[in-house]
């Protein structure tokens, strides 16, 4: 098998030439001199490829004058290297010191397995960590930067870490080694084991098209359209991506990252489609994809995928059974649930099953009949998996909970039960099928709302009009289905990612790089997927990377959209960014209304994607983790062509705030030219909010509808106080920007003291009828960053709100809210996390709060009011304290929920 | 006839053979055979009883926050069909087909399967002639053990009310303990959501009559539960257990030393139970005084241990080893003691000195002596299940079952299986093992 180590050409930006320029090849080396200025600590020695192999002691000494001369605000710090082994302290070019409490000087290296940037503006060494661990045995471009405010890490041209810091770097004031190969100082020498292609250190910084380039060259493979795998049939997968260039490609996959597996893509076509065959249950498989190019083969990075994920069924050989395919035809024939009610001989029970991906589940009062067939289909493997046989005394009244079946019928030419529990007993969009031909489809739930966007609609509410049948307390609320997926699907209490989605009956879910759809109603897994550049992370500061429609799932990824039909998951399309950004940009925000999709663009590396260890997204004040994602433009395409119909581009966009509703799309902009210029396309600075524009545009268009420059903020002032975080809403009337604008002392130090301020513009001309504030709560917990939930005449934040239109302050509080996660409202109340941090319901009449005991939602936004239920799936595992259930679930109102008893237990 | 042929041959043929008619083994859940297997075994016969279709999914990847990799499961109580044994009859309850099935021990031929409504996720317990089971349809059935003849099933859930789960339905009040046959009385819960109220039943297991009924808030009872002294004690998975006491079904409390659905009562009543919590960055079990709910001892790095005659079995870092367990409690409660002491001493406080002096001395020694616990150690791969069978220690690993001599650590016998080894049942001269992949073995001589 073909070595799978990457084996790049080196890489490296072509701007002025560097203060310092080393490479440690043998054809640089006299004896232990490394030309120019360098002196091996060890007699060097080399692998075959002619780099230096450092390990054991080896290591590289510079003069410390040179060290002494680098400058201290503005320099860059690029390598090329490769780690063999991940370790603590692991320096790869540095001159620091680090004993007790004084640190200064600069490092690159790494701390653990995850690459690092440290520097010193006078204080402890401040650090800018990669998220995700590198590969040991590869290699990779390293940039580390600083400017005198940030100091930011970009790992193979892509922004990976980045924090805010003011100042000069201090240099130690003690004699220090300027060293490569080891992290040395007065008391302290590790030695790395790995290669270093070359060092180079700039005194300026490297530009968005130089970065851009240097990722498009770490790719390796090069991909039109990034990998992933949809999952099949128990054992059998789909591996699918698109080459840039057409040609024949290897992929290795197995168990562990040895791989092992190699199979052939003769696809001479761009698209390449492998089926993964006899693959083992609850086995994470790691694969990796080569391609053939003139410069040599070229390799992807490991990716990997779950069988643990996969959820989809047994496929049966086709019956020729005409009831059968009556009943089914033009049904989705995808996973889902069909109910039957009486059975004669079972075979319909098994064509339906055998037809589709249905699981079959029916009801009858013979015993005997169905101990008969149950040991029939469990003969055939069946039983229990695809078809489920139940017996219940009396046929007349199902003790099943309502809204379940995609498909519900009789085997019986005579109903046992009333053909109204049978429609009961269907899902709003599934199929009544009665004996005499009679077909009925159910309507949806009245009252029921989709939630299609972050925030319910595209406006952004946190609000889509779900009467959950007029349900105000938990008691109100009936189990509706219980099971996966579970807390093995997410990401650690999936931090402020995006959140699941209902739209049309399905409920998509996103876990870590890896998404879902489920039947809303039964919880039947539909399809599943497994993406590797799928993830986005801190939505607060940005906006989701997913919408849905009746019929699409819309997901960014990367520079593209991909289009998924939403009942399969198979791709329809990908929808490109505007030319001049499909280099040098990722996909955005993404909306749908009418037959417009709107999207953006944002700088490659400016998403967040960083979930290990301190990823929480909420600190109060500005720093690289609270900064905003930006757009450099927005544009909108058309669903019925799938093509581009204009884009607008003027300022800097703050995604949280895009907007769109009625067929207007609003958003901040901050239209400062230097910060567009230089920004990395996420921001911390109080540059952000100088020259800052409420925008209106028509969404079929983009055309201006109304522009105005944003009012004064009602805390920070030019000098004083920060914007926190930033949200846009819209209600039949007026645009909402919601601020959260903390304190500073006289230092410029928060004081843990805020406000949400409100500032409401007239829909029609941009008129601002109001400024309003209510004060933080606590500035913890997501507390501070609250997203606000909009009605049309009121509006709520942790812990009050104000009311619409006239901006007053609310009269009540609702809560508690404890925990991390986001509100949002039905029309008769808030749910949140609150009471011992397990999900609540506050209700609007009788303003107190119930809950559900020991079940935890996610560290945003994991549970929707949507499609006539309370739909729960997993948000919280990975939080390790407390006995949460884990579990995904929804509710449905006892009052549609079939029960008719009214003894039978409430909570 | 059957009936009449078969008690014969229980008679004369394996009359001391030892039955194994609960899940592991006993009340305790201890593991602990009192007879040892013959050797060589053999395979006689294998069953595929299809993929377990488990309660919950695994556990998180990590808590990323706290930089903690590697969560255990503290839910994972049917990993496989676990597997009982009496009368030279093997009985599961499956997950998959929703039936409990008996088999003949010497054949593996199918004797009798009953049905129920939803997945079965612990074998039946056999008392005389009668298989008790629960289900997650929310019920509790009794079979006559030896024919399947279904003699009663009683509601344990307070309705017929069902939901889809996984692609199946359950009652909202699964019954997920097994039931527990106590002093002639049966125990089972049904219980699920912890907003709703769980129920646990005491039934007499002569007459099926109710006993008593009680209910319980704030609680989701899975597991098998657990009778010793006059307790029960019923596994939350990520919750602690809880302690009930058995003359009336009322709840004493948890115990808060203990979490997860491993869990097993030492010959004194003491509760070994884990994981505890998500917390601990290796897996851990924690023996806990079930009066007073204080930890006697901690195992690291493990997830099974077997306890009998004092001794414990288990695995830790790659090695499989023997410890004196009731020295190694009685030390570490001297050992903790001794810190206490040696904490409230102020050092700056010159007559505390010779005090402190000698606190340490005996710290030392202690600690010395808890090395000596340690009565054999062997490098060995980490088991996913051990039990005893008289001087013989039993271990499931991936693919594989081993026997070694308890009292050295020597191997004696291994065997090939397809799967991972979580269910190890040595009964009536025969070992029977059940794999995460649905197979059942069983090796004879």
């Amino acid at each position: 098998m073909k070595s799978l180590l990457l084996t790049l050409a080196s890489i490296s930006i072509a701007n002025a030439s560097p203060l310092f320029h080393w490479t440690f090849s043998k054809d640089k080396f006299e004896g232990q001199n490394l030309k120019p200025s360098g002196e091996a600590v060890e007699a060097p020695e080399f692998d075959t490829d002619g780099h230096l192999v450092f390990t054991a002691k080896q290591h590289l000494l510079f003069p410390e004058e040179k060290a002494k001369k680098l400058p201290l605000e503005t320099f860059a710090i690029e390598t090329r290297v490769r780690i063999d082994q991940p370790q603590k302290w692991g320096s790869i070019v540095s001159y620091s010191q680090d004993n007790g409490s004084h640190e200064r000087g600069w490092l690159l290296g790494y701390n653990g397995s995850r690459f690092s940037f440290r520097l010193s503006t006078g204080g402890p060494l401040l650090e800018a960590v990669a998220p995700e661990p590198f590969e040991p045995g590869h290699w990779n471009h390293l940039f580390a930067t600083y400017n005198g405010k940030q100091m930011r890490l970009f790992l193979n041209g892509t922004l990976v870490s980045s924090r805010a810091v003011s100042g000069p770097v201090v240099l130690p004031e003690v004699p220090t080694p300027f060293v490569v190969g080891a992290y040395k100082d007065k008391d302290e020498f590790y030695p790395i084991t790995g290669r270093i292609d070359f060092v180079k250190i700039h005194d300026t910084l490297p530009s968005q098209k130089e970065l851009a380039a240097i990722a498009k060259k770490s790719e390796g493979v090069a991909f039109s359209v990034r990998p992933a795998v949809r999952f099949l049939a128990p054992g059998k997968a789909l591996l699918f991506w698109e080459a840039s260039h057409p040609g024949k490609a290897i992929i290795a996959y197995g168990p562990t990252r040895k791989l092992g597996t190699i199979v052939e893509s003769a696809a001479q076509k761009l698209r390449h489609e492998i089926v993964l065959e006899n693959l083992q249950p609850h086995t994470r498989y790691s694969y990796r994809i080569s391609s053939e190019t003139p410069e040599g083969p070229k390799f992807s990075p490991i990716y990997e995928f779950d069988t643990g994920m996969n959820y989809m069924p047994q496929t049966l050989a086709a019956q020729g059974h005409p009831l059968a395919e009556a009943y089914l035809k033009d049904l989705p024939i995808q996973p889902g649930f069909t109910v039957v009610v009486g059975l004669t001989d079972g075979s319909l029970t098994r064509a339906l099953a055998a037809n589709s991906q249905l699981n079959v589940t029916a009801f009858d009062d013979d015993l005997d009949l169905i101990n008969s067939l149950r040991k029939t289909f469990t003969a055939e493997g069946l039983h229990g998996s695809r078809i489920t046989l139940i017996h219940l005394p009396d046929l007349k009244k199902i003790p099943l909970t309502s809204c379940v079946g995609s498909l519900v019928c009789s085997e019986r030419k005579e109903l046992p039960s009333p053909s109204s529990e049978l429609v009961r007993l269907t899902r709003p969009h599934g199929r009544t099928a009665l004996p005499d031909g009679t077909f009925t489809t159910r309507d949806p739930i009245p009252g029921s709302g989709e939630w299609t966007h972050q925030y319910g609609p595209p406006s952004n509410t946190a609000y889509s009009g779900e009467r959950l049948g007029g349900s105000q307390a938990t008691g109100d609320l009936e189990l509706q289905w219980i099971g996966r997926p579970g807390a093995n699907f997410g990401i650690d209490r999936q931090p402020r990612m995006s959140a699941p989605l209902a739209a049309n009956g399905r409920l998509f879910h996103q876990g870590l790089n890896r998404l879902m759809a489920l039947d809303a109603y039964n919880g039947q897994i539909l399809w599943g997927m497994e993406i590797p550049d799928l993830r986005r992370v801190n939505i607060p500061h940005d906006c989701a990377n997913w919408c849905a429609d009746d019929n699409h799932l819309y997901v960014a990824v990367k520079d593209l959209l991909w289009v998924l039909d939403g009942s399969t998951g198979k791709r329809i399309t990908t929808l490109k960014l505007t030319a001049a950004h499909r280099d040098s940009h990722e996909w955005g925000y993404i909306a749908h209304e009418g037959d417009t999709v709107i999207g953006s663009s944002v700088r490659l590396g400016a998403e967040f994607k960083k979930y290990f260890g301190d990823a929480w997204y909420d600190k109060v004040g500005r720093d690289s983790d609270t900064a905003n994602v930006l757009s450099d433009n927005i544009f909108g395409h058309s669903k019925s062509s799938w093509k581009g119909n204009w884009s607008y581009s003027r300022g800097l966009i703050i995604n949280p705030t895009i907007s769109l509703s009625d067929g207007k799309l609003c958003f901040l902009e901050c239209r400062n030219p230097d910060l567009k210029k230089g920004t990395s396309g996420r921001e911390a600075t109080r540059e952000l909010w100088k020259d800052i524009f409420a925008v209106c545009l028509d969404a079929s268009t983009g055309k201006i509808i109304w522009e105005k420059p944003f009012p004064n903020t009602l805390l920070r002032t030019e000098t004083k106080g920060f914007i926190q975080v930033s949200y846009g809403a819209m209600t039949s009337e007026g645009f909402l920007a919601t601020l959260s604008e903390g304190d500073t002392n006289e230092l410029g130090k928060p004081t843990g003291k805020g406000i949400f301020s409100y500032h409401y513009f007239d829909l029609a001309d941009g008129k601002l009828r109001f400024q309003s504030q209510t004060s933080w709560r606590i500035n913890h917990h997501g507390s501070h960053i609250s997203h606000p939930v909009v009605y049309e005449d009121k509006v709520y934040t942790d812990p009050t709100g104000i009311s619409l239109p006239d901006g007053k302050l609310l009269d009540h509080k609702f809560g508690p809210r404890e925990g991390c996660s986001a509100v949002v409202g039905t029309s008769y109340g808030l749910l949140l996390r609150g009471i011992d941090r397990c999900l609540t319901f506050w209700s609007h009449d009788q303003k107190t709060p119930t809950h559900w005991p020991r079940l935890r939602p996610s560290c945003w936004l994991s549970f929707l009011p949507a499609q006539g239920l309370f739909l729960v799936p997993e948000g919280g595992g990975g939080c390790s304290c407390g006995g949460w259930m884990e579990t995904s679930l929804a509710f449905i109102p006892r009052n549609n929920s079939g029960i008719t008893n009214s003894k039978e237990p409430k909570q | 006839m059957f009936r009449t042929s078969l008690a014969l041959l229980v008679l004369c043929g394996i009359a001391s053979a030892s039955p194994w008619p609960t899940y592991r083994h006993d009340n305790r859940r201890s593991g602990v055979s009192s007879e040892s297997l013959p050797l060589p075994l053999t395979q006689a016969w294998t069953h595929d009883g299809g993929p377990p279709q488990q309660a919950w999914t695994g556990p998180a990847k990590w808590d990323a926050y706290a930089a903690n990799e590697g969560l255990q499961s503290m839910r994972n109580f049917d990993p496989c069909h676990f597997t009982t044994a009496a009368h030279d009859l093997l009985y599961f309850g499956s997950s998959a087909d929703n039936a409990v099935h008996c088999l003949d021990a010497n054949t593996g031929e199918e004797k009798w399967l009953h049905f129920t409504n939803s997945s079965v996720r612990f074998p039946p317990t056999i008392v005389g002639e009668k298989a008790w089971f629960g289900s997650d349809d929310g019920f509790v059935y009794c079979s006559d053990a030896l024919t399947g003849k279904p003699l009663w099933k009683k509601r344990g859930a307070p309705t017929d009310r069902l939901v889809p789960s996984n692609g199946k339905l359950i009652s909202p009040w699964p019954v997920r303990t097994g039931v527990t046959v106590e002093n002639n009385r049966a125990f089972f819960a049904a219980s699920l959501l912890p907003w709703k109220t769980s129920y646990l039943w005491c039934l007499d297991a002569t007459t099926a009559e109710q006993l008593y009924l009680t209910e319980h808030t704030g609680v989701t009872l899975q597991g098998a539960i657990l009778a010793g002294g006059d307790r029960l004690y019923i596994p939350q998975g990520r919750a602690a257990p809880v302690a009930l006491t058995q003359a009336d079904g009322k709840a004493t409390g948890t115990i808060k030393q203990a979490g997860g659905t491993f869990c097993l009562l030492t010959e004194d009543n003491q509760l070994i139970a884990g994981p505890p919590n998500q917390r601990e960055h290796d897996e851990q079990l924690r023996l806990a005084d079930t009066k007073s709910g204080k930890r006697l001892a901690t195992f690291n790095n493990t997830t099974r241990v077997v306890v009998a005659k004092g001794k414990a079995y288990l695995h830790s870092l790659d090695k499989l080893q023997c410890l004196d367990l009731t020295r190694k409690g009685q030390l570490e409660t001297n050992l903790a003691t001794q810190q206490t002491e040696l904490k409230k001493l102020d050092p700056k406080v010159e007559t505390n000195l010779p005090k402190i002096e000698e606190l340490k001395r005996k710290i030392t020694t202690t600690q010395n002596d808890l090395k000596a616990c340690l009565l054999w150690q062997i490098d060995h791969p980490s088991p996913f299940e051990l039990v005893l069978a008289g001087d013989q220690l039993i271990v499931g690993l991936d693919n594989q079952v081993s026997i070694l001599n308890a009292a050295t650590g020597k191997q004696l016998w291994q065997h090939k299986v397809t799967g991972k080894a979580y269910g190890l049942t040595p009964a009536e001269g025969r070992l029977i093992v059940s794999t995460d992949l649905g197979h059942i073995h069983t090796f004879a001589p």
